[in-house]
């Protein structure tokens, strides 16, 4: 077999041959996008800064848009009406699909955010639960997660377990995670449960009653301004999509057609894309998420003992451990004569089968 | 815990434990790509039961139990999956330095040797294996990190290395083995 060294050194090699990927930024990059905040803390000013820049590209698409439409009516016709402005961008210069693009894109992204900068209403997205209503009904967007540390009897495991789904469940919501050992040396681990976010408070408290609270920490990320994003993205999307369609039907090359065809397929899919998201992040809103870490209370040193309860614990503990081996030693013996035994059987079976042939044969 | 502190504890997070988490993950699934995201999606959930987490001797087993968990949802197809490779290549981070050809080229096929003769194991084998042997868990805590008793864990890297010392590929790698001990024998 293989040395445990030799092992290690062929697994060293091996591993440290992997090209470790520059993931460490796109972590930290993710976790900057959901950085929770205190619960009581206002709208973070990175939402404010995202809004503030998405309106700085939808001014400066609209600028680009102005620049196209006084293009098309100074080159095509002195009044210029929607069907007229297709006219001009479109049919005879589609072979171009870059000025369509470009224009197909931009043009939407203004009409989501008008002039006032008002953000156009989230699309609706569906509904998981009576506390997603809640939580739409109000201006704010929060995703909350707690965590909580119990110390719970020994004994008390298992039932704080199933008290803990119990709870959840109760509540409308669900287990998502259940890590725990209730036998062996290291006892204890962590349930992540899902509920209602009205309810977040609520299930709290019920699971502080299951236990000795250790620790309590509760996050909430506010998303307000991710989910008027999401909707304004979704919106200028749209738009987009409609206007492709609207071009679709004037394209008169096959290039030109498939051009917009094009277009239209990767406008679908990001639309796809950012209606996922916004589901993920309704359900996020919706459910809040509660980490509740059980585990025994840590057992207290025993002191030492001394004079008479010295020596009978000792005596005690020789008097076992004397048992052990003796009870070792004789299971040893007792299999052996157990094995001489079955062979004397075997042996005497035998010899009544064969005797009475042997002593025919000398008769 | 401020904001400020929170990323300065992420990130030295990320610096100590990245790289380990990533290749270990990477000799438990076979697909760099996916190996990226779970590990990606480890530390975020990392980060985000961060209260959790415990201190000290603790910590360890803690980080490779999410990876490790990380790894089978990924292999059930849970987690999202980005569809990246991984960047680089192994031959070019073995060839940047002064090395030899032929010592990269027998270096690169011994790794490959590994990890494939790895990914052959049955996955209760594999990971404990890759915990011991790469990732240099003790036994407990391998025990700890995949919610096994510590016996379970011993009977499961002794019957991983009966099966790789059978491995032919790999036992040319090993002078213990039973393959280069006959070889020895033959000359």
């Amino acid at each position: 077999m293989i040395s445990e060294t030799e092992l290690s050194a062929l697994l060293s090699e091996a591993g440290d041959a992997i090209p470790t990927p520059a993931g460490v930024e796109a972590i930290l990059e993710a976790t900057r996008a959901a950085q929770p905040i205190a619960t009581s803390a206002p709208i973070s000013t990175r939402s404010r800064f995202t809004s503030r820049g998405f309106m700085l590209k939808a001014l400066g698409a609209a600028a680009v848009v102005a620049l196209v439409v006084s293009v098309a009516v100074v080159s095509s016709s002195p009044q210029p009406t929607p069907t007229a402005f297709h006219a001009a961008v479109t049919p005879s210069n589609l072979g171009l699909p870059e000025t369509s693009t470009a224009f197909a894109k931009s043009a939407p992204v203004a009409a989501a955010r008008p002039a006032n900068g008002a953000v156009p209403p989230t699309p609706s997205t569906p509904s998981t639960s009576a506390a997603a209503a809640g939580s739409a009904a109000s201006s704010e967007k929060i995703i909350s997660t707690g965590t909580l540390r119990l110390t719970v009897t020994t004994s008390g495991l298992g039932r704080t377990v199933t008290k803990l789904a119990a709870i959840a469940t109760g509540l409308g919501g669900y287990v998502t995670e259940s890590n725990v050992a209730l036998a062996g040396s290291s006892r204890g681990g962590t349930i992540v449960i899902n509920i209602p976010a009205t309810d977040f408070q609520k299930a709290i408290r019920d699971a502080e009653a299951l236990g000795t609270v250790k620790h309590l920490g509760t996050t909430a990320n506010d998303v307000t301004g991710q989910v008027a994003d999401l909707g304004a993205q979704l919106g200028a999307l749209s738009a987009a999509r409609t206007q492709l369609e609207a071009l679709l039907a004037k394209a008169g090359t096959i290039p030109a057609l498939l051009s917009v065809e094009n277009e239209i397929t990767s406008t679908q899919s990001q639309i796809q894309q950012l209606q996922a998201q916004q589901r993920v992040l309704a359900s996020e809103i919706s459910y809040s998420s509660l980490s509740v870490s059980i585990a025994p209370p840590a057992k207290q040193a025993t002191p030492p003992r001394s004079g008479f309860s010295k020596a009978w614990h000792d005596a005690i503990t020789h008097f076992v451990n004397g048992l052990s081996s003796f009870v070792a030693d004789a299971a040893v013996v007792l299999l052996a004569l157990l094995l001489a035994a079955v062979l004397a059987i075997l042996l005497v079976l035998a010899g009544r089968r064969v005797w009475p042939i042997v002593r025919r044969r000398l008769l | 815990m401020s904001e400020a502190t929170d990323r300065l504890d992420l990130e030295q997070l990320l610096q100590q434990w990245y790289a380990p988490a990533y290749r270990t993950a990477a000799l438990l699934i076979s697909d760099s790509g996916r190996a990226e995201d779970a590990v990606q999606e480890a530390f975020l959930r990392l980060w985000r039961f961060r209260d959790a987490l415990p201190e000290g001797e603790g910590l360890r087993p803690w980080i490779y139990r999410v990876v490790v968990n990380a790894c089978y949802s990924s292999a059930r197809g849970e987690t999202r999956h980005s569809g990246r490779r991984a960047s680089g290549d192994a031959l070019d981070e073995l060839t940047s330095d002064e090395t030899p050809a032929e010592e990269v080229l027998e270096t690169l096929d011994r790794a490959t040797s590994v990890r494939r003769a790895i990914r052959a194991l049955p996955v209760d084998l594999r990971v404990p294996l890759v915990l011991r042997y790469y990732s240099g868990l003790s036994e407990r805590e391998i025990a700890t990190a995949i919610r096994r008793r510590p016996g379970t864990v011993k009977s499961r890297l002794h019957e991983a290395r009966r099966l790789l010392a059978l491995d032919h590929d790999l036992a040319q790698f090993a002078p213990g083995s039973p393959e280069n001990n006959e070889n020895e024998e033959a000359r």
